[in-house]
């Protein structure tokens, strides 16, 4: 690393996601020297798959750039894509850390001219739509990435058996040989900013997810909705590209269930609310309605609820979804429950069936080891990590965005502190 | 779950459902909160057999441990009533051990006649309140439950409920019933087994004076011997698998080892009583005998009001349940 870092200053910020990238603009906005791990070839983690934002209904890529023009015009900022943290050793003040990053196989000279997709033979389900739709191996993760550049996918790329995007590529940004590297850096305080992943819906085997195309979950729903996802934009049913006229939201899918993740994850209710308001957006007669145990709209999301609510094709019924039954033919979905409230057992047919699958820690079975405590469902326990290690947004527990971007700021206060204290030593 | 949360007691007593389930325990294995509905409904069937007991303290009286002796004194101051009458309670019968001349058939079967038909209204009787009760709670649409005779009772002959349960799918959870089917099936068909052999040498007797006791190749001493046999095997499965699964297959109760219990007791008692006699050993068989006797007693008259009551009630939701449709 550049000599001139002075490591004891420095901070890491493991994750860059809306929580991580908060915590190193705000840190480095102070004066302080700080490095983003992100294991994406891009930042903005799960913010940049989401349509619109609760309770505001406004489009979350608006706040992810002016985040992006932050870290370009602070040089205090640097990040590293497609990398990973391997051990993190030390005390306050004086951390060393190893980072392994995977190669992208594309340079800082791409203009993301396209021209390499172009000739590119090999295609690989696209990840950023959680499956919908492929890429080519040479790709964009999104429309709108930063770094805006493209990306190899090594375990679909023939790599140099194969090179036509090499040749194609007039501005020589394409190295097939690149190789991983490691290196370490010196810091002063960690903030573990890692966020979450969608709970496995397929575990979830009585919901049918996985063998029937139209049970998907919350954040496929995102995907369907937004301008640049698999379908434009539209609410399509996955089985035959006809538009949605029915929906059911199934909360609590895979979440305060002894058999899956134990915990609420806080947000679920306010998705589905607001993914009903896709549906609704684009079709004036369609129909959504909303399964839950309990609905939970803390605070002033309240009012959010209130407003989704009052649309009368909008309706929610408190019950467990036990079983879905698929029509062979039709593909349309039989959702049976329990209506707790009317006592007696429903179905409900419709064209689609969204499972609102929690949050899971992305810290789940990661070996980060020393200095960091994880709790059973391994989100951060950050009072019992070590001195110096702090957590933020949904590496410490499931939040909304409002929430990580809070803790983002507060995690970069008491990184400054760590330093400062450390200093004065 | 739901009514019986509200307290709502005789909707939950008069649906169907109650007795449809089979107890596959899936519900338990997939509840959230690990309530344990397999075993609810296992505990309202308990219920609700004390419940259209008639009369009332029979059922009663089966559920709690502490009548157990005085629902043994029953048919044991019967049969010995009977032999003091015999004078074999102080002198058993000399010679070869024939069983008719401890306890001639013809007693025995005036006996279980006499108890039998005043335990077969019973049963009748809390059949018919079941039906009743689900007639009002549920709505009839008018069809009587004869159409729907002869599909359910092929359905229960083939356990195709049974087998149902066994393809449902498991999730991540195990729910320790898959042994169901097949231990139920060959229990059933051994008990059935049991009561043809019965049935035969009864009209073998009467019909044809073929005196017991009869040689073992016959057809139908070996249709007993086997169908003994499966009774025996599968109540061995049924009490290990209760223990070895305590816990996670939902917890066992009085009614539910009681059941057991008798079934098993009889069928050895009845194992024991040919070994004895085949044994030449008196002083042995004719207690053993007189035990056995007792336990299919306690086994077949208390059918309304033990866990055997399921034969009723069950038959008696499926037939609901498919005459609805």
């Amino acid at each position: 690393m550049p000599s001139s870092v002075e490591s004891h200053r420095g901070i890491l910020v493991v994750g860059g996601g809306i929580a991580g990238i908060t915590t190193a603009v705000e840190a480095a906005e102070a004066g302080y020297e700080v490095y983003i791990v992100e294991k994406n070839p891009y930042l903005g983690g799960r913010v940049a798959q989401l349509y619109k934002y609760f309770p505001k209904l406004c489009p979350p890529y608006c706040g992810l750039e002016i985040n992006f023009q932050r870290i370009k015009k602070e040089p205090r900022v640097r990040f590293f894509t497609l990398a990973e943290v391997d051990k993190i050793e030390g005390r306050p003040g004086n951390f060393d850390v190893t980072i392994t990053q995977r190669p992208r196989y594309v340079n800082d000279r791409c203009t993301a001219c396209n021209a390499c997709v172009a000739v590119c033979p090999v295609d690989r389900p696209n990840e950023f739509n959680f499956g919908m739709g492929t890429t080519k191996a040479i790709y964009l993760p999104h429309e709108m990435a930063f770094p805006m550049k493209y990306v190899i996918d090594d375990r679909a790329c023939r790599l140099t058996e194969c090179a036509k995007c090499v040749e194609a590529c007039q501005y020589n940004a394409i190295d097939l040989t690149m190789q991983p590297r490691t290196f370490s850096l010196k810091v002063g305080a960690v903030v573990l900013a890692t966020g979450w992943k969608p709970y496995d819906a397929a575990r979830i085997d009585n919901l049918g997810f996985g063998k029937y195309p139209n049970v998907i979950t919350n954040v496929m729903m995102e995907r369907l909705a937004a301008p640049n996802g698999p379908t434009k934009g539209k609410i399509l049913r996955p089985s035959d590209g006809k538009p949605v006229e029915s929906a059911v939201f199934i909360q609590c899918a895979g979440s305060r269930d002894v058999n899956h993740l134990g915990y609420c994850s806080s947000i679920c209710c306010l998705a589905s609310l607001k993914e009903a308001t896709y549906l609704r957006d684009q079709n004036p007669s369609a129909k959504a309605y909303v399964f839950y145990i309990d609905l939970r709209t803390p605070g002033t999301y309240e009012y959010f609820s209130q407003k989704v609510l009052s649309d009368q094709n909008v309706s929610i019924m408190k019950g467990k979804v036990a079983k879905i039954v698929e029509d062979p033919q039709t593909k349309q979905l039989t959702v049976e429950a329990e209506d707790i409230l009317g006592a007696e057992k429903t179905t409900l047919t419709v064209d689609l069936v969204v499972l609102a699958t929690g949050m899971a820690s992305s810290l789940e079975g990661s070996k980060l080891g020393a200095g960091v405590t994880l709790d059973k469902d391994s989100f951060v326990v950050a009072d019992a990590s070590g001195e110096g290690i702090f957590a933020a947004g949904c590496a410490r527990s499931p939040v909304d965005v409002a929430t990580a971007t809070q803790e983002g700021t507060a995690a970069a206060l008491r990184a400054i502190e760590t330093i400062q204290i450390a200093a004065r030593r | 779950m739901v009514w019986v949360q509200w307290g709502l007691k005789e909707r939950a007593l008069g649906n169907s459902s109650i007795w449809l389930c089979h107890q596959c325990a899936t519900c338990t294995a997939y509840c959230p909160r690990d309530a344990k509905p397999a075993s609810l409904m296992a505990a309202l069937r308990d219920y609700s057999i004390s419940h259209y007991a008639v009369p009332g303290f029979l059922g009663q009286a089966l559920g709690d441990p502490k009548y157990l002796p005085l629902l043994f004194a029953l048919p044991t101051l019967i049969f010995l009533a009977v032999l003091a009458w015999l004078g074999h309670l102080t002198a058993l019968p000399e010679g070869r051990i024939v069983y008719s001349r401890f306890l001639p058939i013809l007693y025995i079967e005036a006996i279980f006649v006499a108890a039998m038909t005043l335990s077969g209204l019973a049963a009748l009787g809390g059949g018919v309140r079941y039906w009743q009760a689900m007639s009002r709670q549920m709505g009839r649409n008018g069809h009587g439950p004869g159409q729907a005779l002869v599909p359910t009772l092929l359905a229960i002959l083939r356990h195709r409920k049974f087998r149902e349960c066994e393809a449902h799918p498991v999730g991540i959870r195990e729910t320790y019933k898959r042994h169901l089917h097949t231990t139920h099936l060959a229990v059933f068909y051994g008990f059935l087994g049991l009561v043809v052999t019965t049935t035969s040498v009864g009209i073998g007797i009467y019909a044809f004076g073929y005196l017991t006791p009869w040689p073992l190749w016959h057809p139908v001493k070996i249709l007993g011997n086997v169908s003994g046999l499966a009774v025996i095997g599968a109540l061995v499965v049924f009490g290990y698998r209760r223990i070895a699964d305590k816990e996670q297959a939902g917890k066992s109760t009085y009614s539910d080892w009681l059941f057991l219990d008798i079934l098993l007791l009889t069928t050895l008692t009845g194992f024991l009583s040919e070994l004895f006699r085949l044994a030449d050993l008196p002083g042995l068989a004719y207690p053993i005998y007189f035990i056995h006797l007792d336990f299919v007693f306690f086994l077949l008259v208390y059918i309304p009001y033990s866990k055997f009551a399921h034969v009723v009630y069950r038959t008696a939701a499926m037939l609901h349940a498919a005459s609805e449709t």
